[in-house]
């Protein structure tokens, strides 16, 4: 492979990223994400706003416990299916993924292209949603207390692991969708099979659990979550799951290899990939 | 050459009652559903749970059978708790077979701008909604309502008119559950439908206001240390109403059944108000 090719390249993917992060960041459509992503913003500022004195622990408890059953499991899965479904069937829809097929740009370089745009404003988006939601979950303690937990104690560690664990969440999820809106016409139905199965991947066997991408999200959060009893929660208590974590540095690894394999079929997928405005 | 006058001539034709022309929408939409192979095949295995159910019922008062395998008669308990868990595992099933068929019923139709041409015939925006909403409604029913009340009609039939006596709640419970179930998920797909109009996103959205309306509630109800999240879950909405009508109402329940019902009650004038906001045809002022 010569330079010259991979400059090329370079440029190219540099081009489509140019053009589709104007439209994942400003679209009309996608004005729902960025509600889903500061949802949790709200009240926790509400929070902050109501009381004067409370315990830090307990707030970092019910940060980690909001970031891990409703942050990483509902709003980041769903806005993954908002931002890379709608990169090529989103296209599709606005009958305007002809262009790039007519360009004389290889279809592994428009999907990673693709991948590149859609992966920048997810994490945008929701790790900038992560920071503002600390912010809002901890504004209201003396500006001393929050110093010493945030650089002589956990908190600054802790909020990296969130930030990682949000980007990661975002790389693995946007993989798998960007994946499934080149393999199937409708990307809702694996969408579906995969919420299922990280549903239920708290009682899955040891073996299984490791075959989702929340086993290894859980393995970055910084804090365990017990499953709680008699909460009258039923079955939405299997979102909520101790597991034996994995050393984190395996989880990161885990996660890029599996966006890395993700992304390389679905590139080979894209070479046969075919318009059918009418049928969409 | 022969020269024809050509006329306008009204339709001359056998007209169909006007109480019933919804049924028209409702058998064309339903032959479309179907084209999918995968879905007919999703909508075939939501009756695998009421089969087995009937067939446990059938060998809860078996007795010859039931000696076969170590097992009494009645060892499994036919009581509000059995209706709940069967009402809100076909929920589920229901929920996600809206997610499916939901946005293929409007979206189209604005998308193509074919609305117009539905509402030039003698119909009206009324029957529109619906002749679509009953394409949803009859699927919903016939997962829910049906095998609901045909394990009931079973029970009684297997156990005998005293049973049927002293539980007539649970029949007139799972009837009045299944129909309030039904009418949510037949209004909450045509809205979404409505509101998107992209297939894929509003099927997407059908799924995200049950899982994201629980997680943001749980998040509401951790933050603030109160029970009020509770109301922007849909599912536990629907499960506390039908808890109050299968008399099974826990203790120290966050939300009294009336409240559900009344929230519920809101939330559908909510997107009835929506889809009247979006299908309406072009407008002229003046």
């Amino acid at each position: 492979m010569n330079p010259a090719q991979l400059n090329l390249w370079k440029r190219q993917i540099l081009a489509i990223v140019r053009i589709d992060i104007a439209r994942t960041f400003l679209s009309k459509r996608g004005l729902w994400i960025y509600l889903l992503a500061l949802s949790p913003a709200v009240p926790m500022i509400g929070h902050s706003l109501s009381r004067e004195t409370d315990q830090l622990g307990n707030d970092a408890q019910i940060f980690a416990g909001i970031f891990q059953f409703y942050y990483l499991r509902i709003a980041i899965f769903f806005g993954c299916v908002g931002i890379f479904i709608n990169l090529i069937r989103g296209e599709m829809l606005d009958k305007s993924l002809h262009f790039y097929l007519l360009g004389p740009v290889r279809r592994e370089v428009l999907i990673a292209g693709k991948f590149i745009s859609g992966l920048a404003a997810a994490i945008t988006i929701f790790c900038g949603s992560v920071l503002v939601q600390w912010v809002g979950m901890f504004m209201h303690h003396p500006t001393d207390l929050l110093w010493a937990y945030m650089f002589n104690g956990p908190g600054l560690s802790h909020l990296i692991s969130y930030l990682l664990a949000a980007a990661l969440a975002c790389l693995g999820y946007g993989s798998v969708f960007l994946w499934a809106g080149v393999r199937y016409k409708n990307p809702l139905v694996p969408a579906t099979g995969i919420l299922l199965w990280e549903a239920a991947n708290g009682v899955l066997p040891a073996m299984l659990k490791k075959i989702s991408v929340i086993y290894w999200l859980k393995s970055v959060c910084p804090i365990s979550i017990p499953a709680p009893k008699d909460n009258g929660g039923g079955v939405w208590n299997l979102l909520i799951f101790d597991i034996d974590p994995a050393p984190a540095s395996m989880a990161i690894a885990n996660l890029l290899l599996l966006a890395a394999f993700v992304m390389i079929w679905a590139g080979i997928r894209a070479r046969r990939l075919e318009i059918g405005y009418g049928t969409e | 050459m022969a020269v024809y006058k050509r006329t306008y001539r009204g339709y001359s034709g056998p007209l169909t009652n006007p109480l019933w022309r919804f049924t028209v929408l409702q058998r064309y939409a339903f032959q479309a559903v179907f084209k999918s192979r995968l879905l007919l095949i999703g909508y075939v295995g939501c009756f695998f749970g009421p089969i087995l159910l009937l067939c446990l019922l059938y060998l809860n008062q078996n007795a010859s059978v039931l000696a076969l395998v170590g097992q009494q008669v009645g060892f499994l308990k036919v009581d509000s708790s059995l209706f709940l868990n069967f009402i809100s595992w076909q929920g589920l099933l229901a929920g996600i077979l809206t997610a499916f068929v939901g946005p293929s019923l409007v979206a189209p139709d604005l998308t193509n701008g074919a609305l117009s041409v539905y509402l030039s015939r003698p119909f009206n925006r009324s029957e529109y909604i619906l002749g679509k909403g009953m394409v949803l409604g009859s699927l919903i029913a016939s997962i829910t309502l049906l095998p609901g009340l045909l394990v009931f009609a079973v029970q009684s039939s297997l156990v005998g008119f005293t049973w049927f006596t002293d539980n007539f709640y649970l029949g007139v419970g799972t009837l009045l559950s299944c129909l309030i179930l039904m009418a949510v998920f037949m209004l909450l797909g045509l809205a979404m439908s409505a509101f998107v109009r992209w297939k894929i996103v509003a099927g997407a959205l059908i799924l995200g206001v049950f899982a994201a309306g629980k997680g943001f509630g749980a998040v509401i109800n951790n933050v603030m240390e109160t029970g009020n999240g509770y109301f922007l879950d849909l599912q536990y909405l629907l499960s506390t109403v039908a808890g109050g009508l299968l008399h099974k109402t826990p203790e120290n329940d966050p939300i009294s059944p009336w409240a559900a019902a009344v929230a519920l009650l809101v939330f559908c004038t909510m997107l009835l108000a929506l889809i009247n906001r979006k299908l309406r045809v072009c407008e002229v002022a003046g």
